[in-house]
This record gives structure tokens, C-alpha cells and sequence, in this order.
């Protein structure tokens, strides 16, 4: 949902900067940098392998 | 035999939706649980036709004023404004964003049109045990699950314009109640897609008839 939200930002951006002048901050380049690490790291994580890691130490 | 494989409910087995163990299925009742996970687990999900149609006919009605009433209502200096959905989308196309408001239309129009009709068209296949192309009918459905939470887009761009605007007495904005449907509509959609039983799709095609 993160990558859903920060289109939003985006599209808000863009209809704000009509209003008012928008000076975009370090923290949303970190907020991008955030939406791609996030999509990989739940794309890297097996929870099939998560569960064998469980039953294992039963 | 059917040519794609074994279905594991014709053969005593359940599989977890959860932690997806694939378990023997309890002799006598509807609902087991996971072995591992201990999640609730059924053959097909219960009542899944009648509780997707539910909400997806509400879903549907709720469509007509999430289009026709503003979703927001912005007060500035230059005067009063009421934005429906569509009206933001020619907004951000006439000043000069035309990608972005691609992406809004698509977004909250077009995906919304195409989940309502999609998942009408998966449910009446299913009802009538149609064995007509499973296959394609199976990626219909997972497209639907994958686009569904983009048409969010606009319900957080609203959140995020009201939370910010907020210059007193130059400029405010407040959401319409064309948002509330219009939210209403994306998160219906999504549990109608989430209460739908994909498995379901493809029981004619072996012949099964569970629960």
C-alpha cells in the first residue's frame, strides 16, 4: 500500500504547487527510497522457508 | 482424471490459506484448523458467492455517488470550488499534467469500472459452473486482486490535501462526501475480491462439488 500512498503524495504535490510554492524535502526522496526497499524486502521473503525454520525447532 | 492435477478437496485434503500446509481434511464438519498455524481452514470458503455478491452489489451502488457527489471541497481566495472525481482528473490534464492525471483516471476510474464488471462476470461463470477457459479466468481474477489497492490513490491524495491546506482564512480544504463512497467503494471491492474463492473457478472443470 506504501507505493499506492506515495503516488499520492505525488498527485498532491502536484495540485498543491498550484496553490502554494512546494519545496520537496529529504525525506520524501527517503519515503521513495523507502517504498523500493520495502517492495524487495516482501518480494526476498519466503514464508514457506519462515515455517520449515519453525517446525524445525519444535 | 483431470488434466491439470489432483484438486486436494477431492481427495481428503485442505490446504491452509494462511501458512499453505496442505493437511488431511477433519472427518466430520466444514471447518478444520492448521495443524501448523492454526488458522481456520474449509475446503472452499463458506457462503464465498453469496458474501462476494453481497459486497460487491453494495459496492456497485455506492459507484453512483462516489462519481456524482465532490470528493473536495476546497475554499480560497480565488472563490469556492467542488471537485468530483472526474472534474480533478480534467484539472490536472488542463494544467499541464497530463501523465499524472493519466494515472488518477486510470486509477479511480477505469479500475474500480473493471473490478466491478470482472468480478460480476467471475461470479455469474462460477454460479453457472461454466468451464468455459479457467485458465484465463484465474488471471482475471488475480489481475483484479493486484490492481485493486490502487484505486486508493485518490483517497490518500484527499487525505493528504485536507491535512495539509490549512492556511486560515486564505485557503482550506475539506473532503466531500463523495469521498466516503468512493473509499467505501475501494475497500468493498477489495473484500469482495478477498471473499471470492478462486478454487471455485476451476471445480467444473474437474467435476468437483464441495461444500
Amino acid at each position: 500500500m506504501i507505493d499506492v500512498f506515495m503516488l499520492g503524495v505525488l498527485v498532491s504535490l502536484v495540485k498543491l504547487s498550484h496553490m502554494a510554492s512546494v519545496v520537496p524535502g529529504i525525506a520524501l526522496w527517503s519515503f521513495i527510497g523507502l517504498m523500493f526497499l520495502l517492495a524487495a524486502a516482501t518480494a526476498a521473503f519466503d514464508p514457506r522457508a519462515f515455517w520449515v525454520s519453525v517446525e524445525v525447532r519444535r | 482424471m483431470n488434466p491439470h492435477g489432483v484438486a486436494a478437496a477431492s481427495v481428503g485434503l485442505w490446504v491452509c490459506n494462511l501458512c499453505k500446509l496442505v493437511s488431511k481434511s477433519p472427518l466430520q464438519g466444514s471447518i478444520g484448523h492448521c495443524p501448523r498455524c492454526g488458522a481456520r481452514i474449509h475446503a472452499r470458503k463458506p457462503h464465498a458467492i453469496a458474501r462476494t455478491w453481497a459486497l460487491l452489489i453494495t459496492a456497485a451502488m455506492l459507484y453512483i455517488p462516489a462519481n456524482v457527489l465532490p470528493v473536495m471541497e476546497t475554499s480560497s481566495l480565488f472563490g469556492f470550488q467542488k471537485d468530483t472525481i472526474l472534474s480533478g482528473v480534467v484539472y490536472l490534464w488542463i494544467s499541464g499534467s497530463q501523465p499524472l492525471s493519466l494515472l488518477v483516471f486510470v486509477a479511480s476510474v477505469t479500475v474500480p469500472l473493471l473490478k466491478l464488471t470482472s468480478l460480476a462476470f467471475l461470479l455469474a461463470s462460477v454460479q453457472f459452473r461454466s468451464a468455459w477457459r479457467p485458465d484465463q479466468r484465474v488471471r482475471l481474477y488475480r489481475t483484479v486482486e493486484f490492481i485493486g489497492r490502487w484505486s486508493m490513490l485518490d483517497i490518500y491524495v484527499g487525505a493528504i490535501l485536507v491535512a495539509l491546506v490549512h492556511f486560515q482564512g486564505l485557503a482550506t480544504i475539506v473532503a466531500g462526501p463523495g469521498a466516503t463512497a468512493f473509499g467505501a467503494v475501494v475497500v468493498l471491492t477489495m473484500f469482495a475480491a478477498m471473499s471470492f474463492d478462486p478454487r471455485l473457478i476451476w471445480d467444473p472443470a474437474g467435476n468437483i462439488r464441495v461444500g
